[in-house]
């Protein structure tokens, strides 16, 4: 492994080569240098407003060994290069900002790793990664205003990772998922049409979906996914479906949606259990629901009770104290499985 | 859709059609019955000696899938009147006893719930895509050593095994791509090469349990998350392992690895790995070519690693469950407002 460590602050400092803090590329001094760079480059970006003016993006990918990073960190960071750990990392408005306008994004190729930073972009993907890419602590919106198909977040090829993120994307779309990836302890709000594209094999956990058009979205061929413990809340679609196959649906809450679960053509191959369904116009579109002709496979443990989040119309979907939903997901159990 | 409705006891009973409990078909009847999508059989409590496989070459389908359903041995609904309530668990579970030569051995879109199976057939309970496997028991008692002996096989994309116990000589679960949520996996015997889970690629592993298998999920593809697990007593091998190039794209998060001898170990340097909030506790070697903090690149490592005892209840007798005072109680990686 050999991973250098590279520098930036919205002024840059001293020969502004990047070489330690004292030295900081400033912004112009980092898009020269990252166009070039190579497996292994890591740059860390103090707070301050980055106005793009070309695309963030280098023809290189890193490696498993030797990702290539971009992490915001603290404004008061003194530390450098493999001493920069955890408490270093910025949060909230400390977290960089990378202004892309109109025109310009993030793009980034295969083996990225982009931690601690926000951006906002009227272009789509603006925060987009390639193949094994992971986004974690980032903010990203797409404020487009016309059209519906652009998306804050784009992963465009198989296993990345988007963790611990916040999306908005009022006029579009949130995050497209590619096979394999992930997509975990998110915040998705005020979006448009999708909240999450859902590809083949791809997996949602502890994901809340807030004011959303559909807050999971599977298109045509939308087979393999697994939806676990999330939420959807003011969507008009909870999860919504081209017949998509091979879904599981399990421990998530559906909350004041037009429709919770919604296929447009009739399916009994999903595994739905122990969902909580609350104050919805309809729960269930072609899938079964107990009482159906066909409801052998529906979710027998379905939950109807208000789940007593804390302050859902302010974002705050903490389940209080008394709530029902509380440890009521699936678990396993003793003598059961 | 056109789903229907077939009832099975282990002797059967009147004229043994099939059509309700009153007519159930015995083994026999089962096995002379031509197996279509949309076929659903209700199989009662008893133990169904297989005098050949429990199973079909038929697909079901994406609307009419081949179900086995257990159900409890006091059950009185028929068709589609059984509701939950009427699912068998634990030993009440039919229990289809496969012997040295034949297995339950289902194709695509298949369910296949509340059953218990033993065998010494490659395959104690199969399914191929786009199938589920929920609330099962499969027991390979292969005894003599050999990676082709494993409980439980979801072949194909898609499939899901859920809520299973799984016990084996060998191989637990051989996995093509997935969902495998809250199963038990135990090793039986003493070989020192069995591996609890096998996977291909792009699966989630949720909520499970292995317990005292020689090595636990290994892989050479890509784009596997485990979630919420416990790797518990992995003695031989590594509890979590890659090997190759195509390892990329992994996420462990919130899981426990408890007593093992390796937890975390790839055959080559690994940058790539999504680790947060996970438990080392007592193990050999915790990480290899994976990074931890204090080395060269531990950038990329677990920030909110633990290493405190989790204090399950009982481990030793296979009780994982945390309570109140355990460290790892309520202490996985939650959303904050504000910092995402």
């Amino acid at each position: 492994m050999a991973l250098s460590y590279h520098y930036v602050t919205s002024t840059g400092a001293g020969s502004k080569n990047g070489g330690s803090w004292a030295n900081a590329f400033d912004f112009a001094a980092f898009m020269s240098d990252f166009a070039t760079c190579t497996a292994g480059d890591i740059y860390f970006f103090k707070p301050g407003t980055y106005t793009l003016t070309a695309d963030i993006a280098s023809v290189y990918d890193g490696t498993l060994s030797d990702p290539i990073a971009i992490i915001g960190v603290k404004s008061g960071t003194t530390a450098q290069g493999n001493n920069i750990n955890s408490d270093d990392w910025a949060t909230g408005s400390d977290r960089p900002f990378f202004n892309g306008g109109a025109s310009y994004h993030i793009n980034v190729g295969d083996d990225y790793i982009l931690k601690n930073i926000r951006s906002e972009s009227e272009q789509s993907g603006v925060i987009t990664i390639e193949r094994h890419g992971i986004i974690d602590n980032c903010y990203a919106k797409c404020d487009d205003a016309g059209g519906t198909s652009r998306y804050a977040i784009l992963t465009e090829n198989v296993g990345c990772r988007i963790i611990n993120t916040e999306v908005e994307s009022p006029n579009n779309r949130g995050v497209a998922l590619s096979a394999g990836c992930l997509i975990h302890l998110c915040y998705v709000h005020n979006v448009f049409d999708y909240g999450v594209l859902m590809a083949v094999s791809s997996f949602a956990t502890f994901t809340i979906c807030d004011d959303v058009g559909t807050g999971f979205y599977g298109g045509a061929v939308s087979d393999a996914i697994q939806v676990i413990n999330c939420v959807c809340y003011d969507c008009t679609n909870g999860i919504y479906s081209v017949a998509g196959i091979s879904w599981s649906i399990i421990g998530n809450i559906f909350h004041t949606c037009v429709t919770g679960i919604n296929w447009t053509a009739a399916s009994n191959n999903n595994f739905m259990w122990r969902n909580l369904m609350y104050n919805n116009t309809t729960d269930w579109n072609n899938v079964p629901a107990s009482g159906d002709t066909e409801d052998i496979f529906c979710d027998w443990l379905v939950l109807t009770s208000d789940p007593d989040f804390v302050d859902a119309p302010n974002g705050d979907f903490t389940l209080d104290t008394g709530s029902p939903a509380l440890n009521a997901s699936m678990k396993m159990v003793l003598g059961v499985g | 859709m056109a789903l229907s409705y077939y009832h099975v006891t282990v002797s059967g009973a009147g004229s043994k059609t099939g059509a309700d409990w009153a007519n159930a078909y015995g083994l026999a009847e089962y096995y002379s019955h031509t197996i279509a999508a949309g076929d659903v059989f209700y199989f009662k409590s008893g133990t169904y000696t297989l005098t050949a496989d429990l199973g079909t070459t038929t697909d079901g389908t994406l609307t009419d899938p081949i179900a086995v359903i257990g159900v409890k041995s006091g059950t009185t609904a028929t068709g589609n009147a059984v509701d939950y309530d009427d699912f068998a668990t634990g030993d009440d579970r039919p229990y289809f006893n496969g012997g040295a030569s034949y297995d339950v051995n289902f194709d695509n879109y298949a369910i296949l719930r509340n059953i218990r199976a033993e065998s010494e057939q490659d395959n104690v309970i199969r399914a191929d895509q786009h199938s589920i496997i929920e609330n099962c028991y499969a027991l390979n008692d292969y005894s003599a050593d050999s990676a082709s002996k494993v409980a439980i096989y979801g072949g194909g994309s898609g499939n899901r095994i859920i809520n299973c116990e799984v016990e084996s000589y060998n191989t637990g679960i051989d996995m093509a791509s997935g969902l495998i949520a809250f199963c038990y996996v135990k090793q039986l015997g003493t070989r020192t090469t069995a591996t609890a889970v096998i996977l291909d690629l792009r699966t989630l592993v949720f909520g499970c349990i292995v317990d005292g298998y020689a090595k636990g999920v290994f892989t050479t593809g890509r784009s596997i998350h485990i979630l919420q697990c416990v790797f518990a007593e992995i003695l031989n091998n590594p509890a979590i392992s890659g090997s190759g190039t195509t390892t990329g794209g992994w996420s462990v998060i919130n899981t426990i690895i408890y007593s093992c001898g390796q937890g975390l170990y790839w055959g080559s340097n690994n940058n790539n790995i999504y680790q947060n909030n996970n438990t080392f506790y007592d193990n050999t070697f915790d990480f290899n070519n994976v990074p931890k903090e204090g080395d060269t690149e531990d950038l990329f490592c677990d920030f909110n690693l633990s290493s405190a005892d989790p204090k399950f209840r009982a481990a030793s007798s296979e009780d994982f469950r945390i309570f109140n005072g355990s460290p790892s109680m309520d202490t996985g990686k939650t959303l904050e407002l504000g910092i995402g």
